[in-house]
Protein backbone atom coordinates (compact mmCIF):
# COMPACT_ATOMS: atom_id res chain seq x y z
CA UNK A 1 0.00 0.00 0.00
CA UNK A 2 1.34 3.63 -1.15
CA UNK A 3 2.07 5.80 2.14
CA UNK A 4 0.52 8.97 1.60
CA UNK A 5 2.81 11.95 1.88
CA UNK A 6 0.97 13.94 3.90
CA UNK A 7 -2.28 14.22 6.01
CA UNK A 8 -5.04 16.38 6.44
CA UNK A 9 -6.05 17.15 9.86
CA UNK A 10 -9.18 17.23 11.13
CA UNK A 11 -9.41 13.54 9.29
CA UNK A 12 -13.29 13.01 9.30
CA UNK A 13 -14.22 16.62 10.00
CA UNK A 14 -18.25 17.71 10.89
CA UNK A 15 -19.11 20.98 11.01
CA UNK A 16 -21.86 22.75 11.86
CA UNK A 17 -23.43 24.90 9.20
CA UNK A 18 -22.66 28.48 9.15
CA UNK A 19 -19.49 28.11 11.21
CA UNK A 20 -16.01 28.53 10.34
CA UNK A 21 -13.87 25.47 9.29
CA UNK A 22 -10.19 25.34 9.03
CA UNK A 23 -8.12 22.46 8.06
CA UNK A 24 -4.51 21.65 8.10
CA UNK A 25 -2.25 19.63 5.32
CA UNK A 26 1.04 18.30 6.51
CA UNK A 27 3.65 17.29 4.25
CA UNK A 28 6.13 14.21 5.01
CA UNK A 29 9.86 15.11 4.91
CA UNK A 30 10.32 12.47 2.91
CA UNK A 31 8.05 13.94 0.46
CA UNK A 32 9.81 17.13 0.34
CA UNK A 33 12.61 16.34 -1.39
CA UNK A 34 10.73 13.19 -3.35
CA UNK A 35 9.04 16.09 -5.16
CA UNK A 36 11.08 19.18 -4.80
CA UNK A 37 8.17 20.82 -3.11
CA UNK A 38 6.93 22.17 -0.06
CA UNK A 39 3.60 23.58 1.67
CA UNK A 40 3.82 26.38 -0.59
CA UNK A 41 3.10 24.36 -3.71
CA UNK A 42 -0.20 22.53 -1.58
CA UNK A 43 -3.27 22.95 -4.28
CA UNK A 44 -6.85 22.50 -2.12
CA UNK A 45 -9.62 21.72 -3.69
CA UNK A 46 -13.09 20.98 -3.03
CA UNK A 47 -14.74 18.93 -4.94
CA UNK A 48 -12.65 19.30 -7.06
CA UNK A 49 -12.27 22.46 -7.99
CA UNK A 50 -9.27 25.09 -6.81
CA UNK A 51 -9.95 26.69 -3.29
CA UNK A 52 -8.92 30.57 -3.56
CA UNK A 53 -5.87 31.24 -2.64
CA UNK A 54 -6.77 34.36 -0.14
CA UNK A 55 -8.16 31.03 1.93
CA UNK A 56 -5.29 29.69 1.85
CA UNK A 57 -1.95 29.86 4.32
CA UNK A 58 1.37 28.54 4.44
CA UNK A 59 2.06 27.80 7.74
CA UNK A 60 5.79 27.03 7.74
CA UNK A 61 7.46 24.52 5.10
CA UNK A 62 4.91 21.27 5.44
CA UNK A 63 2.13 23.02 6.36
CA UNK A 64 -0.65 24.79 4.92
CA UNK A 65 -4.41 25.63 6.14
CA UNK A 66 -7.37 26.78 4.43
CA UNK A 67 -10.32 28.08 6.02
CA UNK A 68 -13.51 28.46 5.33
CA UNK A 69 -16.64 30.57 6.31
CA UNK A 70 -20.38 29.61 6.34
CA UNK A 71 -19.86 26.22 5.54
CA UNK A 72 -23.21 25.20 4.67
CA UNK A 73 -22.77 22.00 2.10
CA UNK A 74 -23.99 19.25 2.90
CA UNK A 75 -20.58 17.15 2.14
CA UNK A 76 -17.51 18.30 0.57
CA UNK A 77 -14.90 16.37 -0.76
CA UNK A 78 -11.61 18.22 0.09
CA UNK A 79 -8.41 17.57 -1.05
CA UNK A 80 -5.15 18.42 -0.45
CA UNK A 81 -2.77 18.11 -3.33
CA UNK A 82 1.11 19.44 -4.54
CA UNK A 83 2.65 20.59 -7.69
CA UNK A 84 5.84 18.36 -7.58
CA UNK A 85 8.26 19.81 -9.81
CA UNK A 86 6.63 23.09 -9.56
CA UNK A 87 3.89 21.85 -11.98
CA UNK A 88 2.52 18.58 -11.75
CA UNK A 89 -0.36 18.38 -9.64
CA UNK A 90 0.00 14.91 -7.24
CA UNK A 91 -2.89 14.14 -4.92
CA UNK A 92 -1.76 14.20 -1.27
CA UNK A 93 -4.24 13.28 0.82
CA UNK A 94 -8.28 13.81 0.63
CA UNK A 95 -11.31 13.53 2.96
CA UNK A 96 -15.13 14.29 3.37
CA UNK A 97 -16.31 17.71 5.41
CA UNK A 98 -19.69 17.25 6.48
CA UNK A 99 -21.84 19.89 7.78
CA UNK A 100 -24.73 19.74 9.78
CA UNK A 101 -26.54 20.67 13.26
CA UNK A 102 -26.68 19.00 16.77
CA UNK A 103 -29.77 17.52 17.20
CA UNK A 104 -32.52 19.59 19.01
CA UNK A 105 -33.98 18.66 21.86
CA UNK A 106 -37.42 16.15 20.85
CA UNK A 107 -40.36 17.40 22.00
CA UNK A 108 -44.33 15.96 22.55
CA UNK A 109 -43.01 12.93 23.44
CA UNK A 110 -46.21 10.76 23.51
CA UNK A 111 -46.62 6.55 23.27
CA UNK A 112 -49.58 4.91 21.60
CA UNK A 113 -50.32 0.72 23.10
CA UNK A 114 -51.83 -1.15 20.10
CA UNK A 115 -53.58 -3.79 22.43
CA UNK A 116 -51.32 -6.64 22.65
CA UNK A 117 -48.86 -6.16 20.53
CA UNK A 118 -46.72 -3.28 20.94
CA UNK A 119 -45.97 0.39 21.78
CA UNK A 120 -44.94 2.65 19.85
CA UNK A 121 -43.65 6.09 20.68
CA UNK A 122 -43.62 8.99 18.55
CA UNK A 123 -41.95 12.72 18.97
CA UNK A 124 -41.01 15.47 17.07
CA UNK A 125 -37.47 15.31 16.02
CA UNK A 126 -36.72 19.32 15.91
CA UNK A 127 -34.54 20.90 12.71
CA UNK A 128 -33.28 18.61 10.03
CA UNK A 129 -29.47 17.53 11.00
CA UNK A 130 -28.37 16.96 7.89
CA UNK A 131 -25.95 14.48 9.93
CA UNK A 132 -26.45 10.53 10.77
CA UNK A 133 -28.23 11.33 13.81
CA UNK A 134 -29.10 8.15 16.24
CA UNK A 135 -32.25 8.43 18.30
CA UNK A 136 -33.16 6.06 21.33
CA UNK A 137 -36.35 5.47 23.41
CA UNK A 138 -35.74 4.62 27.10
CA UNK A 139 -38.15 2.84 29.09
CA UNK A 140 -38.05 2.12 32.50
CA UNK A 141 -39.64 1.38 35.63
CA UNK A 142 -38.33 2.47 38.94
CA UNK A 143 -37.05 -1.09 39.40
CA UNK A 144 -36.61 -2.26 35.99
CA UNK A 145 -34.69 -0.72 32.65
CA UNK A 146 -36.06 -2.50 29.72
CA UNK A 147 -34.32 -2.72 26.27
CA UNK A 148 -33.28 0.32 24.53
CA UNK A 149 -35.44 1.76 21.23
CA UNK A 150 -33.29 2.89 18.62
CA UNK A 151 -33.72 4.36 15.09
CA UNK A 152 -32.10 6.52 12.87
CA UNK A 153 -35.08 7.93 10.97
CA UNK A 154 -35.62 10.20 14.20
CA UNK A 155 -39.39 10.60 14.94
CA UNK A 156 -41.01 7.22 15.97
CA UNK A 157 -39.75 3.52 17.42
CA UNK A 158 -41.71 0.88 18.58
CA UNK A 159 -40.63 -1.10 21.70
CA UNK A 160 -39.50 -4.81 21.34
CA UNK A 161 -41.63 -5.64 24.31
CA UNK A 162 -44.92 -5.97 25.09
CA UNK A 163 -46.32 -3.02 27.71
CA UNK A 164 -47.16 -4.04 31.37
CA UNK A 165 -50.80 -2.51 32.54
CA UNK A 166 -51.05 -0.99 35.92
CA UNK A 167 -47.65 0.29 35.93
CA UNK A 168 -46.07 3.19 35.47
CA UNK A 169 -43.34 3.51 33.73
CA UNK A 170 -40.91 6.49 32.77
CA UNK A 171 -40.07 7.01 28.45
CA UNK A 172 -38.09 9.55 27.21
CA UNK A 173 -35.23 10.09 24.02
CA UNK A 174 -32.01 10.75 23.59
CA UNK A 175 -30.36 12.45 19.88
CA UNK A 176 -27.08 12.10 19.47
CA UNK A 177 -24.79 13.30 16.49
CA UNK A 178 -20.89 14.34 15.68
CA UNK A 179 -21.77 17.54 17.13
CA UNK A 180 -24.00 16.48 20.56
CA UNK A 181 -26.52 14.60 22.54
CA UNK A 182 -29.80 16.00 23.89
CA UNK A 183 -32.11 14.18 26.05
CA UNK A 184 -36.31 15.14 25.78
CA UNK A 185 -38.06 15.08 28.86
CA UNK A 186 -39.52 12.32 30.75
CA UNK A 187 -42.97 11.18 30.64
CA UNK A 188 -44.07 8.93 33.38
CA UNK A 189 -47.73 7.12 32.34
CA UNK A 190 -49.76 3.76 32.84
CA UNK A 191 -49.53 2.03 29.56
CA UNK A 192 -53.24 1.22 30.10
CA UNK A 193 -53.95 4.32 29.90
CA UNK A 194 -52.46 4.77 26.26
CA UNK A 195 -54.08 2.02 24.42
CA UNK A 196 -55.50 1.81 21.47
CA UNK A 197 -57.79 -1.05 21.50
CA UNK A 198 -58.35 -3.96 18.43
CA UNK A 199 -61.72 -3.20 17.08
CA UNK A 200 -64.63 -4.87 17.45
CA UNK A 201 -65.72 -7.63 15.12
CA UNK A 202 -68.55 -10.14 14.30
CA UNK A 203 -70.73 -6.55 14.02
CA UNK A 204 -74.11 -8.51 13.17
CA UNK A 205 -77.38 -6.24 12.47
CA UNK A 206 -81.07 -8.10 12.95
CA UNK A 207 -84.60 -6.07 12.51
CA UNK A 208 -87.50 -7.61 14.62
CA UNK A 209 -90.40 -8.84 12.89
CA UNK A 210 -93.40 -6.26 13.31
CA UNK A 211 -91.11 -3.29 14.11
CA UNK A 212 -90.12 -1.19 11.08
CA UNK A 213 -88.27 1.27 12.99
CA UNK A 214 -85.73 -0.24 14.72
CA UNK A 215 -82.72 -2.66 13.99
CA UNK A 216 -80.27 -4.48 16.69
CA UNK A 217 -76.52 -4.42 16.32
CA UNK A 218 -74.54 -7.27 18.43
CA UNK A 219 -71.09 -7.32 18.49
CA UNK A 220 -67.43 -8.67 20.23
CA UNK A 221 -65.13 -6.68 21.74
CA UNK A 222 -61.99 -6.84 21.17
CA UNK A 223 -59.67 -9.19 24.11
CA UNK A 224 -58.75 -5.82 26.35
CA UNK A 225 -62.12 -6.24 27.73
CA UNK A 226 -62.05 -8.94 29.41
CA UNK A 227 -59.45 -7.02 31.87
CA UNK A 228 -60.90 -3.31 30.97
CA UNK A 229 -64.29 -1.63 30.37
CA UNK A 230 -64.97 -0.21 27.09
CA UNK A 231 -67.52 2.57 25.70
CA UNK A 232 -68.53 2.08 22.25
CA UNK A 233 -68.84 4.59 19.04
CA UNK A 234 -71.64 3.49 16.59
CA UNK A 235 -72.52 5.54 13.35
CA UNK A 236 -74.61 4.19 10.44
CA UNK A 237 -75.98 5.77 7.51
CA UNK A 238 -78.65 4.42 4.92
CA UNK A 239 -76.84 2.08 1.86
CA UNK A 240 -76.92 5.19 -0.44
CA UNK A 241 -76.21 7.93 1.82
CA UNK A 242 -72.06 9.18 2.35
CA UNK A 243 -72.77 11.04 5.52
CA UNK A 244 -72.48 9.13 8.78
CA UNK A 245 -75.08 9.50 11.63
CA UNK A 246 -73.89 9.72 14.96
CA UNK A 247 -75.53 7.82 18.03
CA UNK A 248 -75.03 10.23 20.66
CA UNK A 249 -71.64 9.06 22.62
CA UNK A 250 -73.57 9.14 26.09
CA UNK A 251 -75.78 6.30 24.87
CA UNK A 252 -72.95 4.04 24.51
CA UNK A 253 -70.97 5.55 27.31
CA UNK A 254 -70.92 2.16 29.24
CA UNK A 255 -69.82 -1.47 28.44
CA UNK A 256 -71.75 -3.32 26.00
CA UNK A 257 -72.14 -5.34 23.64
CA UNK A 258 -74.85 -5.25 21.44
CA UNK A 259 -77.57 -1.66 21.04
CA UNK A 260 -80.78 -0.95 19.48
CA UNK A 261 -81.06 1.86 16.80
CA UNK A 262 -84.51 3.61 16.98
CA UNK A 263 -86.39 5.87 14.44
CA UNK A 264 -85.67 4.11 11.21
CA UNK A 265 -87.15 4.24 8.33
CA UNK A 266 -89.09 1.20 7.48
CA UNK A 267 -88.12 -1.47 4.53
CA UNK A 268 -84.80 0.40 4.25
CA UNK A 269 -81.14 -0.91 4.11
CA UNK A 270 -78.66 0.84 6.49
CA UNK A 271 -74.80 -0.01 7.17
CA UNK A 272 -73.21 0.41 10.22
CA UNK A 273 -69.82 0.53 11.95
CA UNK A 274 -68.05 0.47 15.55
CA UNK A 275 -65.53 1.57 17.37
CA UNK A 276 -64.34 1.63 21.04
CA UNK A 277 -62.33 3.66 23.55
CA UNK A 278 -61.18 3.18 27.43
CA UNK A 279 -64.58 3.86 29.42
CA UNK A 280 -62.89 6.56 31.07
CA UNK A 281 -62.05 8.35 27.66
CA UNK A 282 -57.94 7.73 28.32
CA UNK A 283 -56.11 6.56 25.40
CA UNK A 284 -56.95 6.08 21.60
CA UNK A 285 -60.21 5.00 20.02
CA UNK A 286 -60.19 2.26 18.18
CA UNK A 287 -60.35 1.68 14.68
CA UNK A 288 -64.02 1.42 13.40
CA UNK A 289 -65.06 -2.13 12.74
CA UNK A 290 -65.90 -3.88 9.51
CA UNK A 291 -69.13 -2.51 8.12
CA UNK A 292 -72.49 -4.20 8.68
CA UNK A 293 -75.89 -4.08 6.98
CA UNK A 294 -79.44 -4.86 7.79
CA UNK A 295 -82.79 -3.57 6.48
CA UNK A 296 -85.67 -2.75 8.51
CA UNK A 297 -89.08 -4.45 8.67
CA UNK A 298 -91.95 -3.71 6.27
CA UNK A 299 -94.73 -1.66 7.97
CA UNK A 300 -97.81 -3.36 8.58
CA UNK A 301 -100.14 -2.37 5.66
CA UNK A 302 -102.66 -0.06 6.99
CA UNK A 303 -106.00 -1.30 7.14
CA UNK B 1 -43.58 13.17 49.31
CA UNK B 2 -41.50 13.09 46.35
CA UNK B 3 -41.74 10.65 43.70
CA UNK B 4 -38.63 8.14 43.09
CA UNK B 5 -37.90 8.20 39.35
CA UNK B 6 -40.06 5.67 37.52
CA UNK B 7 -42.45 5.57 40.09
CA UNK B 8 -46.15 7.23 39.94
CA UNK B 9 -45.96 10.18 42.75
CA UNK B 10 -49.69 9.28 43.88
CA UNK B 11 -50.45 6.54 46.56
CA UNK B 12 -53.70 6.42 45.26
CA UNK B 13 -52.95 5.75 42.02
CA UNK B 14 -50.19 2.84 42.93
CA UNK B 15 -53.14 1.18 45.17
CA UNK B 16 -55.91 1.53 42.36
CA UNK B 17 -52.65 -0.26 39.87
CA UNK B 18 -52.08 -2.81 42.86
CA UNK B 19 -55.92 -3.58 43.18
CA UNK B 20 -56.11 -4.05 39.37
CA UNK B 21 -53.19 -6.59 39.44
CA UNK B 22 -54.24 -8.11 42.13
CA UNK B 23 -57.59 -8.95 40.17
CA UNK B 24 -55.69 -10.33 37.16
CA UNK B 25 -53.12 -12.69 38.68
CA UNK B 26 -55.92 -13.92 41.60
CA UNK B 27 -57.70 -15.03 38.55
CA UNK B 28 -56.87 -18.29 37.94
CA UNK B 29 -57.96 -17.87 33.61
CA UNK B 30 -54.28 -15.96 33.69
CA UNK B 31 -52.07 -19.01 34.49
CA UNK B 32 -53.47 -22.29 36.08
CA UNK B 33 -56.07 -22.77 33.58
CA UNK B 34 -53.72 -22.38 30.80
CA UNK B 35 -51.15 -24.21 32.20
CA UNK B 36 -53.63 -27.35 32.99
CA UNK B 37 -54.91 -27.64 29.71
CA UNK B 38 -51.15 -27.11 27.79
CA UNK B 39 -50.38 -30.09 30.68
CA UNK B 40 -53.22 -32.90 30.68
CA UNK B 41 -54.34 -32.19 33.84
CA UNK B 42 -57.96 -30.74 32.80
CA UNK B 43 -59.77 -33.69 34.34
CA UNK B 44 -61.80 -33.49 37.87
CA UNK B 45 -59.69 -35.95 39.75
CA UNK B 46 -56.73 -34.05 38.35
CA UNK B 47 -57.85 -30.98 38.91
CA UNK B 48 -58.79 -32.19 42.94
CA UNK B 49 -55.24 -33.59 43.38
CA UNK B 50 -54.35 -30.15 42.43
CA UNK B 51 -56.61 -27.59 44.22
CA UNK B 52 -56.47 -29.86 47.14
CA UNK B 53 -53.09 -29.75 48.54
CA UNK B 54 -51.55 -26.39 47.09
CA UNK B 55 -48.26 -24.94 48.07
CA UNK B 56 -48.40 -23.50 51.69
CA UNK B 57 -48.53 -19.07 50.40
CA UNK B 58 -49.11 -16.79 53.34
CA UNK B 59 -52.71 -16.83 54.66
CA UNK B 60 -54.96 -14.12 54.36
CA UNK B 61 -55.62 -14.06 57.93
CA UNK B 62 -51.63 -14.13 58.51
CA UNK B 63 -51.16 -10.89 55.73
CA UNK B 64 -54.02 -8.38 57.46
CA UNK B 65 -52.23 -8.97 61.13
CA UNK B 66 -49.05 -7.65 59.27
CA UNK B 67 -48.32 -4.33 59.83
CA UNK B 68 -48.39 -2.22 56.47
CA UNK B 69 -44.73 -2.34 55.85
CA UNK B 70 -44.36 -6.04 56.90
CA UNK B 71 -46.86 -6.69 54.64
CA UNK B 72 -45.23 -4.95 51.35
CA UNK B 73 -41.75 -6.86 52.62
CA UNK B 74 -44.02 -10.05 52.70
CA UNK B 75 -45.33 -9.32 48.97
CA UNK B 76 -42.17 -8.47 47.27
CA UNK B 77 -40.45 -11.17 49.00
CA UNK B 78 -43.02 -14.07 48.16
CA UNK B 79 -43.25 -12.57 44.83
CA UNK B 80 -39.52 -12.59 44.09
CA UNK B 81 -39.50 -16.21 45.03
CA UNK B 82 -42.70 -16.78 42.40
CA UNK B 83 -40.95 -14.91 39.84
CA UNK B 84 -37.84 -17.51 39.99
CA UNK B 85 -40.33 -20.55 40.44
CA UNK B 86 -42.11 -19.70 37.45
CA UNK B 87 -38.48 -19.12 35.58
CA UNK B 88 -37.68 -22.89 36.45
CA UNK B 89 -41.65 -23.69 34.79
CA UNK B 90 -40.38 -22.95 31.50
CA UNK B 91 -37.82 -25.71 31.50
CA UNK B 92 -41.31 -27.91 31.62
CA UNK B 93 -41.87 -26.60 27.73
CA UNK B 94 -40.06 -27.70 24.58
CA UNK B 95 -41.44 -24.67 23.33
CA UNK B 96 -42.75 -21.83 25.17
CA UNK B 97 -44.19 -19.95 22.87
CA UNK B 98 -47.20 -22.52 23.28
CA UNK B 99 -47.33 -20.74 27.32
CA UNK B 100 -47.82 -16.86 26.77
CA UNK B 101 -49.40 -16.59 29.94
CA UNK B 102 -46.13 -17.72 31.84
CA UNK B 103 -44.44 -14.68 30.42
CA UNK B 104 -47.05 -12.64 30.82
CA UNK B 105 -47.66 -13.85 34.10
CA UNK B 106 -43.83 -12.83 35.06
CA UNK B 107 -44.19 -9.44 33.62
CA UNK B 108 -47.44 -8.83 35.80
CA UNK B 109 -45.32 -10.09 38.61
CA UNK B 110 -42.06 -7.91 38.13
CA UNK B 111 -45.19 -4.56 37.71
CA UNK B 112 -46.68 -5.91 41.08
CA UNK B 113 -43.26 -6.13 42.70
CA UNK B 114 -42.26 -2.34 40.96
CA UNK B 115 -45.45 -1.12 42.28
CA UNK B 116 -44.52 -2.26 46.08
CA UNK B 117 -41.59 -0.82 45.68
CA UNK B 118 -42.99 2.56 44.39
CA UNK B 119 -45.66 3.00 47.27
CA UNK B 120 -42.80 1.80 50.35
CA UNK B 121 -40.85 4.48 48.64
CA UNK B 122 -43.62 7.12 49.24
CA UNK B 123 -44.31 5.77 52.47
CA UNK B 124 -40.35 6.16 53.43
CA UNK B 125 -39.76 2.02 53.97
CA UNK B 126 -37.07 0.95 53.10
CA UNK B 127 -38.19 -3.39 51.44
CA UNK B 128 -35.50 -5.75 52.91
CA UNK B 129 -33.81 -8.06 51.00
CA UNK B 130 -35.97 -11.55 50.89
CA UNK B 131 -34.88 -13.99 53.57
CA UNK B 132 -33.70 -17.63 52.50
CA UNK B 133 -36.67 -20.02 51.82
CA UNK B 134 -38.54 -20.98 54.23
CA UNK B 135 -41.51 -23.43 55.16
CA UNK B 136 -45.09 -21.57 53.63
CA UNK B 137 -43.81 -18.97 51.83
CA UNK B 138 -44.68 -20.45 48.59
CA UNK B 139 -41.51 -22.31 47.52
CA UNK B 140 -41.46 -25.81 46.26
CA UNK B 141 -40.03 -27.96 49.16
CA UNK B 142 -38.90 -30.97 47.03
CA UNK B 143 -35.93 -33.31 48.32
CA UNK B 144 -35.95 -35.89 45.56
CA UNK B 145 -36.50 -35.77 42.08
CA UNK B 146 -40.42 -35.91 41.24
CA UNK B 147 -41.84 -38.02 38.37
CA UNK B 148 -42.49 -35.79 35.41
CA UNK B 149 -45.83 -36.13 36.22
CA UNK B 150 -45.44 -35.48 39.53
CA UNK B 151 -43.54 -32.23 38.53
CA UNK B 152 -46.71 -31.20 36.81
CA UNK B 153 -48.82 -31.87 40.02
CA UNK B 154 -46.60 -29.95 42.24
CA UNK B 155 -46.24 -27.22 39.69
CA UNK B 156 -50.06 -27.03 39.46
CA UNK B 157 -50.20 -27.20 43.26
CA UNK B 158 -47.70 -23.71 43.30
CA UNK B 159 -49.63 -22.17 40.73
CA UNK B 160 -52.72 -22.51 43.02
CA UNK B 161 -51.11 -21.28 45.79
CA UNK B 162 -49.87 -18.58 43.97
CA UNK B 163 -53.33 -17.21 42.60
CA UNK B 164 -55.07 -17.23 45.83
CA UNK B 165 -51.80 -15.94 47.51
CA UNK B 166 -52.35 -12.82 44.72
CA UNK B 167 -56.26 -13.11 45.85
CA UNK B 168 -55.86 -12.63 49.68
CA UNK B 169 -53.36 -9.66 48.73
CA UNK B 170 -55.97 -8.34 46.61
CA UNK B 171 -58.36 -8.29 49.93
CA UNK B 172 -55.80 -6.74 51.99
CA UNK B 173 -54.60 -3.87 49.63
CA UNK B 174 -59.19 -2.94 49.36
CA UNK B 175 -59.07 -3.23 53.05
CA UNK B 176 -56.49 -0.28 52.91
CA UNK B 177 -58.46 1.70 50.21
CA UNK B 178 -61.89 1.48 52.53
CA UNK B 179 -60.06 2.13 55.40
CA UNK B 180 -58.60 5.43 53.65
CA UNK B 181 -61.87 6.25 51.73
CA UNK B 182 -63.77 6.47 55.27
CA UNK B 183 -61.44 8.31 56.97
CA UNK B 184 -61.66 10.88 53.95
CA UNK B 185 -65.33 11.21 54.86
CA UNK B 186 -64.99 11.74 58.31
CA UNK B 187 -61.67 14.40 58.49
CA UNK B 188 -60.42 16.38 56.30
CA UNK B 189 -58.24 14.99 53.46
CA UNK B 190 -55.50 12.67 54.82
CA UNK B 191 -52.66 10.58 53.56
CA UNK B 192 -54.55 7.13 51.88
CA UNK B 193 -52.50 5.36 54.00
CA UNK B 194 -52.99 6.87 57.16
CA UNK B 195 -51.90 4.98 60.41
CA UNK B 196 -48.33 4.20 58.36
Amino acid sequence: IVEPCGYIYPEFPVVQRGSNFTAICVLKEKCLQKYYANASFIVWKTNHVAVPKEQVTVINRTTSSVTFTDMNLQAVQLTCNVLSFGQIEQNVYGTTVLSGFPPDIPTNLSCIVNEGKNMLCQWDPGRETYLETNYTLKSEWATEKFPDCQTKHGSSCMVSYIPIYFVNIEVWVEAENALGKVSSEAINFDPVDKVKPSPPHNLSVSNSEGLSSILKLTWINSGFSSSLRLKSDIQYRTKDASTWIQVPLEDTASPRTSFTIQDLKPFTEYVFRIRCIKEDGKGYWSDWSEESSGITYEDRPSK
Amino acid sequence: ARATRGCSSSSAQLLSQLLNQANITGNTESLMEPYLLLQGLNTTTLRAACTEHPVAFPSEDNLRALSKPHFLNTVHATLGRVWHQLGALRQQFLNIKDFPELKRARGNIQGIRNNVYCLAQLLHHHLEIPEPTQAGSGALQSTTTPSIFQAKIDSCRFLWGYHSFMGSVGKVFRGWGDGSSRRRRHSPQRSLLQGW
